[in-house]
């Protein structure tokens, strides 16, 4: 909850959904609020965009793949005190900071998301110190930020919390197999540089069943159906919000803000 | 002229590792910094009602570890954290051998005729008061403080098991409890002792001990911070210690 007014008797008296019906709800709420990709992403797809513009894109998201998803995932983490849920969200932390951390336990080799994503932008000629030392847009950082704190703090609970990552991966899920599509087909982009959306997507097929069973289960009442929902919506909002300062960079005579040095 | 912390040089390394095990010796008194003390003479219904207890409030681990992590600003370190918590929220989430400290405590009271229902329901109850505030404050410890002092917190249980006998002290522990085990009739003393093995030096804990050693030694460089970590780790003595709190 942000900051509005809580649910009161009339809105609590409601008898909750069925588990099934309540994913259901959710899924449809994402299809009512973004029945389509974010513009920038749309652009992406139909192959509107620069080069530059994609190079863009790669250096005003390194802080999320870097800092924003690790602390928020972790976040979460922190407050779920159910162990079958909590092993599958380090499960996905692992993913997240990068599968070669366990390399002493089970061989595995896949590095962490921010350095897959600057492999991306390597692919695409941009130095590692162009995409690192960008200062992010305002708004994207704010987006981020947003992230971050709500995950952490009381804004979001640990079933709320699963409910956005179900949000985001539903999102990601969706568009970003056209993303890579387009990347490879339409703009040249060789296939050793979309391994972060190889990882990414397969990553996410791993977590959506658990995510889906967890929220069917745990969100039992008509509140934390009403409250995980809202959080739903809210990883929608910034998601959405991430890609603004992106698409306004592209079509404004002036760049938007961006983060002071 | 009183000094001010600009005139104070931090210790070195060394010497602040030094300071902080004189101050344990000191706690403790003459006492063995080593856990284990309580294996023998006791029944199954005595060590079931403890393991109760422990269980009652719900498990921790992920809490307090958890809140290292988020709090590690440097990647390097805030990866080995997480790897530890993969070590204590369970190697098999990766596919690994080990089960999470939580399921081997549950191997543990199981084997003590706690069943996983009677578990969750303990872990739903209020924590006990006392456990209450003592958690409370381990948990702000690892949530508040800058990171390298909240990681070197773990040096005064993970800590103590780089300390000369240790290895010979849980070699002992086990040995003991699955002997004590065995004569009580439980039935799978494997499992049982599981737990204890994973907290000894030859399980995952000397591994952690190292990496808290090495934070305390790259970390915890100022005089301030080798203040807070001291503070911090006396008062995470005072929270282990039974009755004095």
């Amino acid at each position: 909850m942000g900051s509005q007014l809580p649910y009161g008797p009339k809105e609590l008296a409601a008898a909750p959904l069925e588990g099934a019906a309540f994913i259901a709800l959710l899924k449809s709420e994402k299809q009512r609020k973004y029945p389509e990709p974010p513009p920038f992403l749309k652009s992406l797809i139909q192959g509107e965009l620069s080069m530059d513009e994609i190079r863009m894109w790669v250096q005003d998201f390194y802080p999320y793949w870097n800092e924003g998803l690790v602390y928020a995932t972790g976040a979460i983490y922190v407050k779920t005190n159910d162990e079958p849920l909590r092993t599958h969200m380090l499960r996905r932390m692992v993913d997240v900071e990068g599968e070669e951390l366990v390399n002493d336990l089970v061989g595995w080799t896949t590095p962490a998301y921010e350095e897959l994503w600057l492999r991306f932008g390597e692919g695409l000629s941009l130095d590692r110190a162009e995409i690192i030392d960008f200062q992010q847009f305002t708004r994207t950082y704010m987006s981020m930020r947003t992230l971050m704190t709500y995950s952490r703090f009381w804004d979001w609970t640990w079933l709320d919390g699963i409910a956005t990552w179900y949000a985001a991966d539903l999102q990601w899920k969706e568009h970003y197999p056209k993303v890579m599509a387009a990347l490879k087909d339409t703009y040249g982009v060789s296939d050793d540089s979309l391994e972060f959306f190889r990882v990414l997507l397969e990553d996410v097929d791993s977590h959506i069943t658990w995510e889906e069973e967890g929220l069917a289960y745990w969100a039992c009442t008509t509140e934390r159906q009403l409250t995980a929902a809202r959080a739903f919506r809210e990883r929608l909002d910034i998601e959405d919000q991430l890609l603004v300062a992106l698409e306004t960079a592209r079509t404004a005579e002036r760049l938007p803000f961006q983060t002071p040095v | 002229m009183a000094s001010t912390s600009k005139d104070r040089q931090p210790l070195s390394a060394g010497e602040f590792i030094e300071l902080m095990e004189q101050t344990r010796a000191e706690f403790l008194e003459g006492k063995s910094p080593f856990r284990g003390d309580n294996i023998t003479g006791r029944s199954v219904e005595q060590i079931a009602d403890s393991k109760r207890k422990f269980h009652t409030g719900g498990d921790p681990n992920h809490r307090f570890e958890g809140e290292r992590y988020l709090n590690t600003t440097d990647k390097e370190v805030r990866r080995k954290q997480l790897r530890k918590l993969v070590d204590e929220g369970g190697q098999d989430t990766v596919g690994g051998p080990m089960a999470s400290h939580p399921n081997l405590a549950r191997w543990h009271s199981n084997e003590f005729g706690i069943s996983n229902e009677e578990i969750d329901q303990l872990e739903m109850e209020d924590a006990d008061p006392e456990t209450l505030v003592k958690e409370g404050w381990w948990f702000d410890v690892n949530r508040s403080s800058p990171w390298p002092v909240a990681i070197a917190s773990c040096m005064v249980g993970e800590g103590s098991k780089r300390l000369p006998g240790s290895v010979e002290h849980y070699e002992n522990v086990v040995a003991t409890a699955r002997r004590e085990f065995a004569k009580l009739g439980i039935k799978n003393v494997d499992r049982a002792v599981q737990l204890i093995i994973e907290h000894a030096p030859f399980g995952a804990d000397m591994e952690h001990a190292r990496f808290g050693e090495e934070v305390v030694r790259a970390a915890v460089d100022t005089p301030e911070l080798q203040d807070e970590a001291l503070k911090a780790f006396i008062l995470t003595m005072q929270r282990n210690a039974r009755g004095r709190v």
